[in-house]
């Protein structure tokens, strides 16, 4: 696997992690500089940092998702030098009392030698997040 | 070297033939041939994986290589081509890639002219470069931004002039010796209407010559060590018609590529072929020569005596030689030389004691040192001959009025009267340049010049930091791109004699303390450059290099050629700034609208640029402040590009700290609403 290909690996893989509460395999890929942004006015805002803070991020970000019946769905992921971009999608069904989810954000991760520095979450539609999420 | 494709077929001495859609093969074929041909080398010598650079290829050649290879290829290309694929193999590969994968972007169909036949009469109001220059008016009425142009001045402008009723220090005029609003000056100009009229009220040919302008003419000539000279009622069509008239198809015009506007007006109205060399590049320009002297009847090298951005000075005793040898004409333009170099303002000739009659046209404007309006064309008794008779700027145009012949009279005579003012001048630009540099001010090339610029580096803290002067009493105009770089903004300073120690001092105190506040309170501003092209990068990241580039630097009309008619634009949450932007227009006004509705504050550094096939993503960061509040915006944005053959077709951006960021926007925009209305709106 060449440098890209393990970049674009690293940024599928968190967001896979993200969806699906395993905050094992993320670990992995973080030390204790690590840091996760996920900013603004949103549920789990915060800047996260080192794999036990991060850790717990992305098992509350997957409760929260598991919460409404939410999947998230990698849509397409482009390397770069130094970051990997990563949209998502967010989709649940209506339920009871409440409209279908739809929304979508991207991650942007920097990653160097198979390792997370950073990543920062970002959305398209923050105040939808909040509303079906929160 | 790879052998040659056998689908080529040669066309005149051996250049393979190349159409639209030609294979990397084909591409790489041609280009080998062509640079053997330019290079005058066999194309065995040519090495496809020698950086193009090793085989002396300029500048000029690169960018003539670009011109050829769109035409050919019939799309268009990177101006930062050459430059960007180092390598013949590497160029070829990234051209004749592009092709087979339909997939141009960076090199892009031409454009096909679609003719505007809707039923509504046609209006300038609808025009694309109209519609784009009001978009720039707009952002220049922002408060902490302020227009720098067109400030109304009331009085002379001197080493003073008031503007708004106020006195402030004026850097901003080359009336370098003084000489605009000297009395003796103006007494002649009275004079002269009093006798002649305001107007001649004809072409000189037929009745409009007056005998100030025969004086005119044989003092001018005097002055610069020529037989004769011909006056022109202004100095840019002086060029325009003098390169237009002389030269023609058969010729060459070679340039140094800082010249100014009218030369290269004039060089393209000839029908010449034109090349710039490098600036103040002599050696280049002996390269040129040797290779391309013997394609050519005519040729002519123009430079100028003291260049108007840069205030360097040319080494004219070096291209008289080169002149010679090379059996080419000489063309100086002296309008910020004269009156200003050589020990008693003769200009760049006496400064470098170049005997006169070796440049064969010097040209020259009566705007700046001697205090009136015109251009002028001094050499041989026979070429001003010529001129006077045929020159279509000088005979189909009225005479120059008596007033602007009889105050550039008057100019020339005071300042050989007083040679001190020249002298005066020589002493305040050495001050000048010796404060700028011990406050670390960067002056450039300037090298004893009127002209000093103080390089900033960027378009907007240049246009911030000129209001803030004007603010404290400063009247200095900044330079922004296009007329330089981006990282080449500056201040343009003009020396006067008239200006005091005392003014220069505490002009560059406070030049010097504003640009360092201005670079801490916008520290990471616009580093652009911090993420500098690789010669493999992916054709969608230049173009989304070339979009930011365009957006820091307001050139909207190069984010208009990006956009595909039925762009859209995406932005996310609530703000005023929200929504599905459809259609070029509606894209263009949302960056003016981000721009205005952060209040002229906004920062961003770029982190990051990334591409694939058919998308470019650009990440970075943005800082503001609302004036005269605790508001700040601090927010990283991710723009996803789709793209499709070269342009953008759509885009999303994703805003984190999205409610920070509307609100933000929100106050934003009602301060600038009315603001606006306070001023007026825009002129
Ligand atoms: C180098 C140069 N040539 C020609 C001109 C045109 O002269 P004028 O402004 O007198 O028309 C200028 C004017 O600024 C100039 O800087």
């Amino acid at each position: 696997m060449n440098a890209l290909q393990s970049q674009v690996e690293v940024a599928r893989r968190s967001l896979e992690a993200l969806a699906g509460a395993d905050a094992a395999t993320l670990s992995g890929y973080l030390d204790d500089a690590s840091v996760f942004r996920f900013r603004g006015d949103v549920p789990l805002a915060g800047e996260h940092k080192g794999p036990e803070h991060v850790g717990r991020f992305v098992r509350d970000f997957a409760a929260l998702l598991s919460s409404r019946g939410a999947r998230l769905e990698v849509a397409h992921v482009v390397p770069g030098p130094e970051h990997v971009y990563a949209r998502f999608r967010v989709t649940a069904p209506a339920s009871p009392g409440r409209a279908p989810v739809e929304l979508g954000g991207c991650l942007m991760t920097r990653v160097r030698e198979g390792h997370i520095l950073e990543s920062s979450l970002l959305l398209d539609d923050a105040y939808a997040f909040q509303r079906d999420l929160g | 070297m790879n052998a040659q494709d056998t689908s080529v077929s040669p066309q005149d001495g051996g250049t393979p033939e190349l159409r639209p859609g030609g294979s990397a093969q084909q591409i790489e074929s041609w280009l080998v041939q062509r640079i053997a041909t330019l290079m005058q080398r066999s194309a065995q010598e040519i090495d496809v994986k020698v950086p193009l650079t090793r085989y002396g290829l300029d500048s000029v050649e690169a960018v003539t290589l670009s011109g050829d290879l769109e035409d050919l290829l019939e799309r268009r290309l990177a101006s930062t081509l050459v430059w960007d694929y180092p390598t013949i193999s590497q160029l070829a590969q990234h051209l004749g890639q592009a092709a087979a994968q339909g997939n141009p972007n960076v090199i892009t169909n031409r454009v096909r002219v679609e003719p505007r036949t809707t039923s509504a009469a046609p209006s300038f109001a609808d025009d694309d470069d109209v519609k784009n220059n009001s978009r720039r008016l707009r952002l220049l009425d922002v408060p902490g931004v302020g227009n720098p142009y067109f400030r109304r001045c009331e009085g002379i402008n001197g080493d003073r002039a008031v503007i708004g009723q106020r006195e402030v220090v004026n850097f901003a005029s080359y009336n370098y010796l003084g000489l605009s609003g000297h009395p003796d000056v103006s007494a002649a100009a009275k004079d002269a209407i009093d006798r002649y009229g305001t107007s001649v009220s004809a072409s000189r040919l037929i009745s409009g010559e007056r005998p100030v302008h025969v004086e005119l003419e044989a003092a001018l000539a005097k002055l610069v060590g020529a037989e004769d000279a011909l006056v022109y009622v202004g100095g840019h069509a002086t060029n325009v018609t003098t390169l237009g008239h002389m030269f023609g198809p058969q010729d060459l015009i070679v340039y140094d590529e800082l010249i100014h506007d009218s030369v290269l007006g004039g060089a393209e109205l000839s029908g010449a072929t034109r090349l710039p060399f490098r600036h103040q590049d002599l050696a280049g320009l002996d390269a040129l020569l040797t290779r391309r002297r013997g394609d050519h009847a005519n040729v002519l090298i123009v430079v100028e005596g003291v260049y108007s951005a840069d205030g360097d000075v040319p080494d004219l005793a070096a291209l008289v030689a080169l002149k010679k040898r090379h059996r080419a004409f000489l063309m100086v333009d002296e309008a910020h030389s004269l009156g200003v170099l050589g020990k008693t303002g003769r200009g760049v000739g006496e400064h470098f004691g170049v005997d006169g009659r070796d440049v064969d046209l010097w040209m020259g404007t009566l705007s700046k040192s001697l205090a009136s309006c015109g251009g002028y064309i001094a050499g041989s008794r026979k070429l001003v001959e010529y001129l006077r008779y045929t020159s279509p700027g000088f005979i189909y145009s009225v005479g120059m009025p008596p007033s602007n012949a009889a105050a550039a009279l008057a100019a020339i005579q005071v300042m050989q009267r007083e040679p001190e003012r020249v002298t005066r001048l020589h002493e305040r630009v050495k001050l000048f340049l010796s404060l700028a540099r011990e406050h670390g001010l960067d002056t450039g090339t300037s090298s004893g010049s009127g002209v000093v610029p103080v390089i900033v580096g960027d378009t907007l803290q240049a246009i911030r930091l000129s209001g803030i002067l004007m603010d404290q009493g400063i009247n200095v105009a900044p330079m922004i791109y296009p007329a330089v770089a981006n990282d080449g903004a500056r201040l343009r300073f003009f020396i006067s004699s008239l200006h005091t120690e005392e003014q220069i001092r505490h002009t560059l105190e406070t030049v010097a303390r504003e640009l360092g506040r201005l670079k801490r309170d916008f520290s990471g501003s616009f580093e652009v450059m911090t993420l500098k092209a690789s010669p493999d990068e992916h054709p969608n990241m230049t173009l989304a290099r070339e979009g930011f580039d365009g957006f820091v630097t307001l050139d909207l009309p190069a984010l208009s050629r990006q956009l595909a008619p039925d762009v859209v634009y995406h932005f996310p949450g609530r703000s005023p700034l929200a929504g599905a932007h459809k259609g070029k227009d509606a894209v263009l006004d949302f960056f003016v609208n981000a721009f205005r509705y952060t209040v002229g504050t906004l920062n961003v550094r770029l982190k990051e640029l990334l591409a694939d096939a058919n998308h470019a993503v650009l990440y970075w960061s943005n800082t503001a402040h609302l004036p005269g509040t605790d508001l700040r915006l601090s927010a990283d944005i991710c723009e996803v590009l789709t793209l499709k053959d070269g342009k953008v077709v759509e885009a999303h951006w994703f805003v984190d700290n999205q409610r920070a960021f509307d609100e933000f926007v929100t106050q934003g925009a009602r301060f600038i609403e009315a603001h606006e209305a306070a001023i007026g709106g825009t002129r």
